[in-house]
């Protein structure tokens, strides 16, 4: 138990810094389209059997560290609680045949790589949609925001795709990832 | 009563989702307002200090090009010290009477770093490493080497957040240096390499690659500051005035030193107008 809150805390810490020092970095940016977001995969990892309740208020931390750093008051929090919110039915959509196993976890590890980018593509579009249309807030541009929306959502998804897979490889089983 | 509590508990989920929604929505409407100073913003200790360790640990990879710019902003500025000017006028004793002191300054400049910001967002943002204790305060002006850049919006003690020209509600009034008319620069929100020129009336005679300046009319800016070049017009039919695009002069992306401007007559003139309003 111990170990699955601490391997989180690791976690949220790495991806923020990770979004907000590297991702987000001003420095780095090659487009004005591609605008990719991959701190949800810490939205998407957290364990399966966490009260409703806590996975909200997890999003909502999530999102309200992230507006800090990039001066975004409100808007990755509010688009957080609504993943956040969204997860349980989402998982629900997605149960494999034979239900969950007891001991499964939102990981390719547990459910494989089809399930994993499913649910990782129907999260994040969801935050990418509400995101992006909070920070134009207007309804004006509807075709270029959606082209921005699909442009960030498919180097997002290829980056935690990437993550996902250096950071937890599938076939060495004695890398317990929580 | 009881079956309230027990209604709440059922969908407890659903109502923290909604009270949370709730305060974001609040956060977001409070801080859009471009005037407005979020209390969840990047000058806060934590973030700041987060991106100033993260800065200086990363700073020498543009050492190189920071160098090359601080040398030719130098040589720039040697070329104004009174040692490389020749004193062409003759000194005539009415001229002397009339002005002992014919100067005076006008605006100060403080050297600050950028330590984090945005260019690829409908409305953009600075973070620079200086704050109140520096002397500097909101709705100063902040200008680069190579162009206007923005102003600041929000200050804690040592650290200050900056609306850039990338931000849609941030204006500059401005003039068209060969014709000398005014206008003002907005930036749309799609390229962050350039913004729009708008009130310029068809009249003007305008070509490509004409520079755009500040205008200095509202003292907040110093006149002449570059903000970029026409790279493109258009008159709509029936249209009196220009749709003028402006290659920025700045370049948001590289930029790491800025100078926030003190003007020192703006409240003078500030004063001055209240009394023209006042009745």
């Amino acid at each position: 138990m111990t170990g699955i809150i601490f391997n989180n805390i690791i976690r949220f810490i790495a991806l923020i810094l990770f979004q907000v020092l590297i991702i987000s970095n001003v420095h780095l940016q090659i487009s004005f389209y591609i605008n990719p977001y991959i701190y949800p995969l810490f939205i998407l990892l957290l364990p399966m059997q966490l009260p409703k309740w806590a996975v909200i208020l997890a999003s909502f931390f999530t999102g309200i560290a992230i507006d800090t750093f990039l001066n975004t008051a409100g808007f990755h929090a509010a688009s957080c609680v609504l993943i956040g919110y969204l997860r349980p039915y989402i998982l629900q959509l997605l149960t494999p045949r034979n239900g969950y196993e007891a001991d499964d976890q939102p990981t390719i590890k547990y459910l494989g790589f089809t399930w994993f980018i499913t649910y990782a593509t129907l999260i994040l579009l969801i935050h990418h949609l509400i995101y992006f249309f909070i920070e134009v807030h207007a309804f004006n541009e509807i075709g270029r925001t959606f082209f921005k929306i699909l442009i960030s959502l498919f180097f997002s998804l290829s980056l935690i795709l990437l993550i996902e897979i250096i950071v937890s490889p599938v076939s060495k089983k004695r890398f317990e990832y929580n | 009563m009881r079956n309230l509590l027990q209604f709440i508990y059922r969908y407890h989920a659903f109502f923290l989702f909604l009270l949370l929604e709730i305060f974001s929505i609040v956060l977001i409407y409070r801080n859009n307002h471009y005037q407005q100073t979020g209390f969840i913003n990047s000058t806060n200790t934590i973030s700041s200090g987060i991106y100033n360790r993260y800065n200086a640990f990363i700073s020498y990879l543009h050492l190189r090009s920071d160098n090359d710019s601080l040398l030719r902003e130098n040589a720039y500025l040697m070329q104004f010290l009174p040692n490389s000017v020749y004193q062409n006028y003759v000194i005539i004793d009415t001229v002397e009477k009339i002005s002992p002191d014919s100067s005076k300054q006008m605006f100060l400049y403080i050297a600050a770093d950028v330590i984090t910001g945005s260019v690829n967002r409908a409305n953009n943002f600075i973070t620079i490493n200086r704050g109140k204790n520096h002397g500097i305060k909101k709705d100063m002006a902040v200008i680069s080497e190579s162009g206007v850049v923005g102003m600041v919006k929000a200050v804690s003690d040592d650290f200050a957040a900056v609306v850039t020209l990338l931000h849609q509600d941030f204006q500059i009034s401005a003039k068209l240096k060969k014709q000398g008319n005014w206008g003002y620069v907005m930036w749309n929100g799609t390229d962050p390499s350039s913004a729009q020129l708008l009130n310029i009336p068809n009249s003007v005679n305008i070509e490509k690659g004409d520079e755009v300046i500040t205008s200095g009319i509202s003292l907040v800016f110093p006149e002449d500051v570059a903000i970029g070049k026409v790279s493109d017009y258009k008159l709509k039919p029936g249209s009196t005035f220009f749709e003028i695009d402006v290659d920025l002069a700045t370049d948001f992306r590289k930029l790491n030193h800025v100078y926030v401007v003190q003007s020192l007559m703006k409240a003078e003139i500030d004063s001055l107008e209240n009394i023209m309003i006042e009745p």
